[in-house]
């Protein structure tokens, strides 16, 4: 991949606070596709995205944005940046009309047509306050920001929670419907996998500040595996080689991309091995068993 | 910077308005005092109000939790200081001017309309403005509304330490203090004329929110989001 390919490139970028740290995360995005960004709830998956759009301060590292530093040149950087905050903050009293108004002067590319196109698809009402919207619908009203100003990046926070799974839907094949022409990518934090599973090329997942792995939607789906088998797989040797497990009474569940060395290992014992979901990675990577197993993933 | 300038007007016109409003509905009140009423109280607390109509727009946007909205459009966080600067001073010295004029023009005043827009009178509502903006702008870009309420707590805090003070040591330095300062600038004012010292009186404001600016500069740049 070409620098002038790639749209964003996080290089070790470190973020410490009182009690977390995102630490050393890089990747990159290149242009014209969508990446997922997963985790559970507090893995850092917004202070990586207000990192990119400079709203917290980088530690250490370095951001890249169409080749330019996003501190450096913030301006030409945001003016191709559409954005949409986890909890989209407006003034109540203004109405959906009024505050694009505001939002408009600032993007030299803004095209008025596309967001009363936009808006009137997503049912919003132009004289309507912000105040008296849902928030669905403020959601769907910063989307239509960021959609009406020819974006070539969107970085959206958790989009899809808070939407009806119509709307949901409708706003997947928007956003699949978007990088079709190449010219726009998207990167956007959410938890409900499913989302990932229909229109994600590439996925990065979080966990509790670090990367557990930057990689193609493919990749996840061909390397991680759920295994089921009996509590006398899990012999010192083996345990290693889980990136998460979950024991009951009868047996256990484990999440590993090491299927041929764990084969290798425990020859002849009875296991159930199916291709592991992105929901199945998120939830058992780095899940100790309620018995107790210590376990850890290991980030690529 | 004008389109953040517009921004704020907009969103935050209808509280603009009713801050004005209730502003200038006091001062009426003050003005219209049959006892006590005098031109250089007045100028005093019409200049101290009406600074805290802008810094208004920088709590609401803090209340609202919109400045990360404000901070993610493409706008370096230096212009949005340098127009919040710009706001604060033009409406406030807009605001000083209109409560000069409605203590002038309102029937039920008590002050007469030439000492209110005697040049000193207008100066001194001005200054105050200025140094209340100047001191206030830095608390409320860092700290939002906890930055407003730390200055009056401080304000106050200092006020009763220095009243303890001076009760308990039955000391008159506070009005010594105070008369100092008032005869200096006096001296000051005597010394160079009229011209002269209001030019002096610029410089000084203008320094001022100089230093009141690059602090908030500095502070804005390094608030999280």
């Amino acid at each position: 991949m070409t620098s002038a390919d790639t749209v964003l490139d996080v290089r070790d970028v470190t973020k410490a606070y009182d009690g977390f740290t995102l630490e050393d995360v890089s990747f990159s995005l290149p242009r014209g596709y969508i990446m997922g960004l997963i985790g559970h709830n507090g893995a850092g998956k917004t202070t990586l995205l207000s990192l990119i759009l400079n709203l917290v301060r980088l530690d250490s590292g370095e951001i890249r944005v169409f080749g330019m530093d996003h501190r450096q040149d913030e301006v030409a950087v945001r003016s191709r940046i559409g954005f949409v905050h986890e909890v989209p903050t407006f003034f109540n009293s203004l109405s959906v009309e009024r505050a694009a108004r505001v939002v408009a002067p600032f993007y030299p590319t803004w095209d008025q047509e596309s967001f009363k196109r936009i808006t009137g698809e997503f049912g919003l009402v132009p004289g309507k306050k912000l105040g008296r919207l849902s928030q669905g619908m403020r959601t769907r009203f910063a989307l239509a920001l960021a959609l009406s100003h020819q974006a070539e990046l969107l970085l959206l926070d958790e989009p899809s929670s808070g939407l009806d799974p119509a709307f949901r839907r409708d706003l997947l094949e928007r956003l699949s419907g978007i990088i079709e022409g190449g010219r726009t990518s998207v990167l956007f934090s959410t938890h409900i996998t499913s989302d990932l599973d229909r229109i994600a090329d590439f996925v990065t997942f979080l966990r509790q500040g670090r990367m557990v792995f930057s990689t193609t939607r493919e990749e996840v789906m061909e390397r991680w595996f759920l295994i089921k088998g009996g509590h006398e797989v899990l012999r010192d040797d083996t345990t290693p080689l889980f990136a998460g497990v979950v024991t009951g009474e009868y047996g256990f569940t484990g999440l590993t991309e090491n299927l041929e060395e764990l084969r290798a290992l425990v020859a002849g014992a009875e296991l159930v091995v199916e291709r592991a979901t992105l929901e199945d990675v998120v939830f058992y990577s780095g899940r100790t068993g309620k018995e107790g197993i210590s376990l850890h993933g290991r980030p690529n | 910077m004008l389109r953040v300038i517009r921004k704020d007007l907009i969103m935050n016109r209808n509280a603009l308005v009713a801050n004005l409003l209730i502003m200038s509905a006091v001062l009426v009140f003050m003005s219209s005092w049959e006892e006590g009423a005098s031109v250089g109280a007045f100028a005093f607390f019409a200049g101290i109000m009406m600074a805290f109509v802008p810094v208004m727009v920088v709590t609401r946007e803090d209340k609202f939790k919109a400045m990360a909205l404000g901070c993610s459009l493409p706008v370096t966080r230096e212009t949005i200081v340098r127009s919040r600067y710009a706001l604060a001073v033009g409406s406030s010295a807009l605001g000083v001017l209109l409560a000069l004029s409605l203590g002038a023009l309102v029937p039920t005043s008590e002050l007469s309309a030439a000492e209110l827009f005697r040049p000193g009178v207008v100066f001194q509502a001005l200054s105050i403005t200025t140094i209340v903006i100047a001191i206030l702008l830095p608390f409320t870009l860092r700290f939002g509304a906890l930055g407003l309420i730390l200055v009056l707590g401080a304000s106050q805090v200092l006020g009763i330490v220095a009243l303890t003070f001076v009760k308990m040591t039955e000391s008159s330095a506070d009005r010594r203090l105070i008369g100092t300062i008032i005869q200096t600038v006096r001296d000051v004012h005597g010394r160079l004329g009229d011209p002269g010292f209001y030019l002096l009186l610029v410089g000084f404001l203008a320094a001022a929110l100089l230093v009141s600016y690059g602090i908030s500069v500095w502070v804005f740049r390094r608030r999280e989001f």
